[in-house]
């Protein structure tokens, strides 16, 4: 097997906050391969979005902590990195895209503006050069007339047109990874579709890898090769989709699943995962999911289990994985 | 009037907004329903489904006139509940209920659960004394799986579905026929979603409550509804029991926001969408709406507007070129 691009390696981050610590991510472990697309699943709260965070370290510090475990990219730890070196790899070799367009594009800057900044800042090439290169990115993600949308401002562009400027800004350095955080879920399901379409085809061309973070396992079934189910802070299962979504070893990531209604299905009562997600501040003992658990026995509830190998490179971490299917 | 048993009719129901300020010359307004029509049966669940801003949200909360529809014609039974005076329109309320989207918002912090979910009891004189408001309350409580307990601590106290559960015990609370749920479970997360949806179909079939589910989700939708209607820029473009519309759907619109929906099976290959984007309809065009951005558009499109007609078997469809 290849070398991972990014492995993130018993990552642990701690919120310490005046009601208590908050153990956001707790000793992850997470490959990105080169040119591939892996899907971080899980709902809110889990993690999933601290984890990506801290990728680019942007976990505001205080009051999060990095209380354990390393990242390396290309071989290098990005947490020894000082700021200027760090600076150097956000929108250069690593860049990030999120939820809600419109709160991460400046309002007052046209999108033109914001995308040549990012170019002239890491490229250091001079404005026209960096316009150019703005108009064939906006050409590349199919924003139609790109030369004239360039100058317009971020409240012009319907929600699917800014998601795009988004994929063209953080994409205006050919970054290696691109970390994408909920990209379609403010959108409309047919906009969502594009939009998913459009980064795997990039993804492809490029040949970039992606880090997608998303509470939605229909999204990630669409252009994820490998998938990380996140719960209570921990990698609950952790493999190819194929394996995943063909035998699902951990009752959690079933639970998602069966969650959610089945189009082909004759409606009956969905198989709901009963109970809350739990509180960060107070997580239960042992197995952190042990409370919802249908599968659960008594040594669930003292000691947290490791993650078992499946096969391959499947893992998941239950001690009755060979029951769950 | 009323043959089919239908509890709800709505006829040529529109809302429109006009732009206020002082210096607003635009006089035209934002046609946010524009002239829908629809029935719901007694027990019958009829899902509302369309994309942001296509007036789902504004339809459901005329039909409750908890915003004022500018014309049309709503039946309740028999009632035309749009020339109801205050208090028949008051007397009215306990048998058509709201559920929201947000129970973050749609909860009063200062309230208690008791309070929240007792006080439509209190206002409408259905208990006495505050011994009954409390028995009452717990028995609603358990009902939508929460504890009597409950009943003495705050909304904030809550979780997103738990707080989804008061919201839904204040709809129950005065035993509605009609409950017009908007969004109910979008806030929540996809295991609360599943448990939401859960108690909905139990308190259907519990209670015989008839629903108008409004929601952006087409899988939900299809979980929930007998009959589905979507939406599209005020106006209802298909309308068909669910099945039917899964297996033939008809309009354009439909077509392409069946095929948007992310599938859960690998092996099933991803369907190509081509709706363009981005493309508004002026209100001086004419013709059908979805024409600028359907992908069989063709002349007539662009002068006739389509109507909802009969294709067979209840299947209703607005669209020139039915394929």
């Amino acid at each position: 097997m290849k070398s991972p691009l990014l492995e993130v390696r018993d990552l642990s981050i701690h919120f310490f906050t005046e009601e208590g610590v908050v153990r956001a991510v707790e000793n992850v472990s997470l490959e990105i391969y080169p040119s591939e697309i892996l899907g971080l699943v899980g709902e809110s709260g889990c993690g999933k979005s601290v984890t990506g965070l801290s990728l680019l370290r942007l976990i505001p510090i205080p009051p999060g902590q990095i209380v354990n475990g390393d990242i390396f990219f290309d071989g290098r730890s990005l947490l020894n990195l000082d700021e200027k070196e760090i600076q150097r790899v956000r929108g250069n070799d690593i860049s990030m895209i999120f939820q809600e367009p419109m709160t991460s594009l400046n309002p007052v800057f046209t999108i033109g503006d914001q995308i040549m900044e990012a170019i002239i800042l890491h490229q250091e090439l001079d404005k026209t050069a960096a316009r150019k290169r703005a108009i064939e990115m906006l050409d590349r993600v199919k924003i139609p007339s790109p030369d004239k949308m360039i100058n317009s401002y971020p409240h012009q562009l319907s929600g699917g047109m800014r998601q795009r400027a988004m994929i063209a800004m953080a994409l205006s350095c050919q970054p290696k990874l691109l970390i994408a955080d909920e990209p379609t879920t403010a959108l409309d399901v047919t906009i969502q579709a594009q939009v998913l379409q459009l980064l795997e085809e990039i993804q492809r061309e490029m040949g970039m890898s992606v880090l997608l973070i998303t509470h939605d396992l229909g999204v990630v079934a669409e252009i994820a090769d490998r998938v990380a189910v996140m719960y209570a802070g921990r990698v609950l299962e952790y493999g190819p989709i194929k394996a995943i979504f063909g035998k699902m070893r951990n009752p959690y990531t079933r639970g998602l699943m069966h969650s959610i209604p089945q189009l082909t299905e004759k409606k009956t009562r969905l198989n709901a995962i009963s109970g809350q997600v739990p509180d960060p501040m107070n997580l239960p003992a042992g197995c952190k999911f042990h409370p919802r658990c249908d599968l659960m026995i008594e040594d669930c509830k003292h000691e947290e289990p490791p993650l078992f190998q499946v096969n391959g490179d499947h893992f998941s971490r239950c001690i009755r994985w060979k029951e769950c299917c | 009037m009323n043959k089919n048993n239908f509890l709800l009719q709505v006829q040529d129901l529109k809302k429109y907004f006009y732009k206020e300020g002082l210096f607003s010359t635009d006089k035209k307004p934002i046609r946010a329903v524009d002239g829908i029509s629809f029935s719901i049966r007694k027990g019958e669940t009829l899902g509302l489904v369309g994309e942001s801003g296509c007036g789902k949200t504004t339809a459901g909360k005329s039909i409750l006139r908890l915003i004022e529809p500018t014309s049309g014609q709503i039946f309740y039974k028999d009632q035309d509940i749009l020339h109801l005076d205050r208090e028949a329109m008051r007397k009215l309320r306990p048998h058509m209920q709201f559920i929201f989207q947000d129970p973050y918002e749609s909860l009063n912090p200062r309230m208690k659960v008791e309070e929240i979910v007792g006080e439509g009891l209190e206002v409408h004189g259905m208990i006495q004394g505050h011994l009954e408001k409390t028995r009452k309350v717990s028995e609603i409580l358990e009902k939508v799986g929460l504890h009597p307990q409950d009943a003495f601590r705050y909304a904030h106290e809550f979780s997103g579905g738990q707080r989804q559960r008061i919201g839904i015990a204040r709809a129950i609370s005065l035993n509605p026929e009609l409950i017009v749920a908007d969004e109910p479970v979008s806030a929540l997360d996809v295991s609360i979603q599943a448990q939401i949806l859960n108690l909905l179909v139990d308190l259907r079939d519990q209670l015989g409550l008839t629903y108008l589910f409004i929601s952006h989700d087409l899988r939900i939708v299809k979980h929930i509804s007998d009959r589905i209607a979507v939406m599209y820029m005020g106006k209802i473009v298909e309308i068909a029991n669910g099945e039917d519309l899964f297996q033939r759907p008809l309009h354009p619109y439909t077509q392409v926001l069946l095929k948007a929906i992310p599938k859960l099976d690998l092996y099933q290959k991803r369907e190509e969408t081509f709706l363009k984007e981005g493309h508004r309809f002026s209100p001086s065009d004419r013709g059908c709406l979805f024409q600028p951005r359907c992908p069989h558009a063709r002349e007539r499109c662009q002068t006739e507007e389509p109507l909802l007609f009969d294709e067979g078997e209840d299947h209703l469809v607005a669209c020139h070129f039915v394929s």
